[in-house]
């Protein structure tokens, strides 16, 4: 039922209506076939009986001579005449006086009772059954009134002398009453088929302009333009109809207006885009040869006081060249040109990596710095590693930089987990300056900074944590701040990844390798992040504030595997000489310390197996552990340096001041360099020698560094599987994005440091 | 003077009493000298038997010296009203036409005469009624008509119950003797046995010369079923029916003869002058002689019976309707 409704509704009206006038007809014509097949089979009932009356009364009157000389002759006389009515099956008339029976014609019908006894007083139904009736009359002399009578005042005389009885058939009534039916039937389906066609071209034609509006308004709707509907009929059709050509009228123009308008607005972005693009290029391109030239005039022979205006000139073009990045990023977001990648990434590694970078360059401020993972996060999640960088570098260097004494903690704590993401809590927590209640709603403003004196104490654009907060939400996820004035800050990002499920099968190899951990650490911090170690390696751990108490633990030795101890912080460390000797001889140790580079320097390299400048990072000293149990690690370094004297690069550049830093870069890394002025030149070179590795700057002109890239893609196989990596000022994901779909390898956005430049070749070295 | 006086008054006014104290013991004389006041009851009945009580009525009012004050007795009437009517009246002598009448006065004593007239049975219940003019033709009468048209009959039948008609058939019966003509009598208590004595009738008259009578008797005759079964027979037959019912000769019997209700209430009128004088009355159950005649001449005219034009000319009604 609910399906048959379901169906109804979503009928055209034309064929609602039809079959609302179908289902009413039928039922009409049901009800008056039913109706009038009843009133006629009652009349004809009502008919046949007062016949059958009219026969018997008609039998009697008839009679009445043959009862009163007692003539069967006479009797059957008139019981012939009745016999000729159709349905006369069984006559008798009975003699009252005799009390028998004068004449019978027929049987008798059995199961209708006779009642001989009694005398009707008129005639009357007597009987009846399903297929017969039976009726009976008194057979009475009147005496009429004459003149006498009326005289005597008296009334007329009856006398009963008998009675008739008549049996009639109902046949002839049944076969009226299927005559009835039968013709009303007949008629109401003639009636019923006429009305049908009528009506469903009546209502076609009444309904046809709903279908013609209709279908206008189904076009529209899928953007056919210049429809109108043009409808004749009820006159409320014809306003409906007016009023959506009006309407149309109306939105089409508001269409037109609206293309327009968005034309301009997609012009105006694509000027604008192609702006930031422009300007990225025409200011990173100098900036690359300043950058660069200071970078190389740092590593010649230079007065203290050289070094220093140099370091000022580096800074200050770093600076701008950062505030340059921060105001395109900032307007490529604002426009909605970023867009986020999801590459797998190791983020604990990421973070740690960029801790160490920005300890390292504030080592002399002694703040201690650590990354706090939790042990149920997963290491590796899908990601954009570039931006994330980008903010991870941001909140740390505001944390570092308001910031004089304490710490700078990274903390990175699970918060939901599922098959196939995870919603990770990722804390910069310093303990700096602080930021007011009134100033942490406008933090994430654009070019908002606290107040005038923090842009003079500390500089700044402003545009970090907007830069932050905008990127953060491209990702998906959400940045808040919780500050106290000189108690500290915290930067929290709830951030969600997809995260790839990849086991730390070298913490179980270590783990086979270490039993136990000792940690030695005074800072509080440092204590932290040595236990965290020991907990991300899945091992067990005891800790001291002093290496002297070491023996009071009498900690067990396992033969085959080797006991980990992890010092952190000893000012005077060879005071504990002594211990040190005890640990060598007593256990299979591994003794790593943790320093500051700038403050302390490395002691007792006899008794300690290596240094590792602080903050503590759990992925670099596993690597360690790994290459000092499985691989030599000292033999690895020379090989690496061998490398670099037989490598030949083909530099790929147009511009003569870049041209310069690179080679200067490389050579004093001590690689081979050539030089070619555009693609077809380098083209030339790589057909008549081989290389190493080509690095490609993208613009030139003659040939770019795209077309060259696939001209060299197309070379015979030796010369075709040459390393590219590209060397641009456009740093859009975009631009990256085309370089390797060329068939670069990878990418150094310009202006490089020479660092950069030593990492990338690097990583191409441990490949090949 | 004063003798003289003596000698003239004196005998005249000894007359005056002498004929006063005569008067005082013949009031009916005296009375019947002036208008005697006499009281007609009848039925109410609408027409076209009104007419036979305003005929009577006439015909009683048309006979001298009789005042008559006639009462139609309705539904409402009963016997205290109509006694308050007869009352007031005072009356001298009371004719009550039907038995409706009869039964109004029944129980009272008014110490009149009283004449029963229009009805067909002999009303016993009332002993002042002095006389009865039943409401039956004169069979004697009817046979004297039926001598003349059909000479050769000698006998009669008729099919009766006896006990209604009893002081008719012997009244008939004596008369007859002188007439040559011989009554014979079929008893039949019921239709049934009136049709049975009929059709054994019918089959076996002499038509020659027997013939049949049909009286008026509802216990032995229907119109419906016996009338049509004995005319039909007749006709066959040609047998010669004469009736005292008038429709039975529109229907096709011979003749029959019906009351002339003027003549009847003339008859009653001088009847009732002669009691009021003191007069016996001699028959005191009669017929109504005061008839009328009817003749088909269809039947006539089938039967093949001569009647002479001024033997024709004596029946008053001619069947069927139209003849001359």
């Amino acid at each position: 039922m609910k399906k048959l409704l379901q169906k109804f509704d979503s009928a055209s009206l034309s064929r609602q209506v039809t079959l609302l006038f179908i289902m009413a007809i039928i039922v009409v014509s049901i009800s008056l076939t039913v109706g009038l097949s009843a009133l006629n089979t009652h009349i004809a009932v009502d008919r046949a009986m007062k016949e059958g009356i009219s026969i018997t009364e008609a039998l009697a009157n008839n009679s009445s001579l043959s009862l009163l000389l007692g003539s069967k002759k006479s009797a059957q006389e008139a019981v012939e005449a009745v016999l000729t009515f159709p349905g006369v099956v069984q006559v008798s008339v009975h003699d009252y006086t005799a009390k028998n029976i004068l004449y019978q014609y027929g049987e008798v019908e059995p199961g209708l009772e006779q009642n001989d006894k009694n005398i009707p007083e008129k005639s009357i139904l007597e009987n009846e059954n399903s297929d017969y009736w039976q009726f009976t009359a008194p057979v009475i002399i009147v005496s009429e009134p004459s003149e006498e009578f009326i005289l005597e005042g008296e009334e007329p005389l009856l006398q009963v002398i008998g009675k008739v009885k008549v049996l009639i058939s109902k046949d002839e009534l049944k076969t009226i009453k299927n005559t009835i039916i039968f013709g009303s039937l007949s008629i109401t389906a003639f009636v019923f088929v006429l009305s049908f066609f009528v009506l469903r071209r009546i209502i076609h034609k009444t309904t046809r302009p709903f279908a013609v509006l209709s279908e206008a308004m189904l076009n529209s709707g899928k953007g056919m333009v210049g429809l109108r509907a043009n409808i004749k009929g009820a006159r409320e059709l014809t306003n409906i109809a007016k009023t959506f050509n009006d309407m149309m009228d109306v939105l089409e123009k508001n269409e037109n207006e609206l293309i327009k308008a968005r034309d301009a607005a997609l012009e105006a972005s694509r000027l604008k885009s192609e702006f930031v693009a422009n300007i990225s290029h025409e200011i990173r391109t100098p900036m690359n040869g300043i950058l660069g030239m200071l970078s190389l005039i740092d590593h010649n022979k230079l007065s203290k006081e050289e070094k220093g205006y140099i370091a000022i000139a580096k800074e200050s073009g770093n600076l701008l060249l950062s505030l340059i990045d921060g105001i395109l990023d900032f307007s490529k977001i604002s426009v909605g040109k970023i867009e986020v990648e999801k590459i797998e990434l190791n983020l604990k590694q990421t973070l740690e990596n960029i801790i160490v970078l920005h300890s390292n360059n504030d080592l002399s401020s002694n703040l201690e710095m650590a990354c706090f993972y939790d042990p149920d996060a997963p290491f590796f999640v899908l990601g954009d590693s570039v931006r994330l960088q980008q903010v991870f570098n941001n909140l740390i260097g505001n944390a570092i930089k308001f910031t004089k004494q304490g710490s700078v903690n990274v903390f990175v704590k699970l918060l939901e987990k599922n098959d196939k993401k995870v919603t990770l809590e990722i804390k910069f927590s310093d303990t700096g300056v602080g930021i007011s209640e009134e100033f942490i709603p406008k933090l994430f403003d654009a070019y908002s900074q606290q107040d005038g004196s923090i842009k003079r104490r500390f500089g700044g654009t402003g545009l970090g944590l907007a830069i932050c907060e905008k990127l953060v939400k491209l990702m998906g996820g959400t940045i808040r701040v919780e500050s106290q004035i000189s108690v500290g800050t915290d930067m929290i990002l709830t951030i969600p990844f997809e995260y790839v499920d990849k086991l730390n099968d070298q913490a179980l190899l270590l783990c086979e390798k270490i039993n136990h951990c000792f940690l030695v650490s005074t800072d509080g911090v440092c204590k932290s992040a040595l236990m965290d170690v020991a907990k991300q390696f899945g091992l067990s751990s005891t800790w001291s504030d002093s290496l002297l108490t070491f023996r009071e633990y009498k900690l067990q030795k396992t033969s085959g595997k080797y006991l980990l101890v992890l010092i952190n912080g000893i000012e005077d460390v060879d005071k504990y000489e002594s211990e040190l000797k005890y640990l060598r001889e007593t256990y299979d140790a591994i003794i790593v310390r943790f320093f500051n580079p700038v403050l302390e320097k490395k002691r007792l390299t006899n008794l300690i197996d290596w240094h590792m400048t602080k903050p503590v990072r759990s992925t670099q000293l596993e690597q360690d552990l790994l290459s000092y149990f499985f691989k030599n690690g000292k033999a690895k370094k020379s090989k690496e340096q061998s490398l670099h004297e037989e490598c030949k690069i083909l530099l790929v550049e147009d511009n003569p001041v870049n041209q310069k830093v690179a080679k200067a870069m490389l050579v004093k890394a001590g690689y081979q360099v050539d030089i070619a002025m555009n693609g077809q030149q380098a083209l030339d070179k790589l057909k008549i020698s081989d290389y190493d590795l080509a690095l490609m700057d993208c613009q030139m002109p003659v040939m770019d560094g795209y077309v060259a890239t696939q001209a060299i893609r197309a070379l015979p196989e030796k010369k075709s599987k040459i390393p590219i990596i590209a060397l641009s000022a456009n740093v859009s994901a975009e631009d990256q994005s085309k370089c390797f779909e060329v068939g670069m390898n990878g990418f150094i956005p310009k202006p490089f440091t020479k660092k950069q430049l030593e990492s990338e070749l690097k990583k191409w070295y441990k490949a090949s | 003077m004063q003798f003289t006086y003596k000698l003239v008054c004196y005998p005249i006014a000894f007359h005056v009493l002498f004929l006063s104290f005569l008067l005082s013991f013949s009031s009916k004389v005296i009375a019947f000298e002036g208008n005697a006041n006499i009281v007609v009851l009848y039925p109410e009945v609408k027409e076209p038997y009104l007419k036979i009580f305003n005929e009577a009525i006439k015909g009683l009012e048309s006979v001298s010296n009789l005042s008559v004050r006639a009462k139609s007795i309705k539904k409402k009437d009963n016997v205290r009203s109509i006694h308050r009517f007869i009352t007031k009246e005072k009356p001298k002598a009371i004719v009550a036409f039907g038995r409706r009448s009869l039964s109004m006065i029944q129980g009272m004593s008014y110490s009149v005469p009283i004449i029963s007239a229009a009805s067909l049975s002999v009303f016993k219940e009332i002993d002042d009624i002095v006389m009865t003019v039943a409401y039956v033709p004169d069979p004697i009468i009817m046979f004297e008509l039926l001598k003349k048209i059909f000479p050769e009959v000698r006998k009669v039948h008729v099919v009766i119950k006896k006990s209604n008609w009893d002081w008719l058939l012997k009244y008939t019966a004596d008369k007859m003797r002188s007439m040559s003509l011989s009554l014979e009598v079929h008893e039949a208590n019921s239709l049934q046995e009136s049709a049975r004595i009929y059709r054994k009738l019918l089959k076996e008259i002499k038509v020659e010369n027997e013939c049949l009578w049909l009286p008026q008797d509802r216990k032995t005759i229907d119109k419906k079923n016996i009338i049509p079964m004995i005319l039909k027979s007749a006709w066959n037959k040609e047998i010669v029916v004469l009736s005292s019912n008038l429709s039975h000769v529109d229907k096709g019997v011979l003749f029959g003869m019906y009351p002339d209700n003027y003549k009847m209430g003339v008859y009653i009128g001088n009847k009732l002058k002669k009691i009021l004088s003191g007069n016996e009355v001699i028959e005191p159950v009669q017929p109504l002689r005061q008839l009328k005649s009817a003749i088909n001449f269809r039947t006539v005219k089938h039967m093949g019976l001569e009647i002479k034009p001024h033997e024709l000319e004596i029946f008053d009604l001619k069947f069927p309707k139209g003849t001359r």
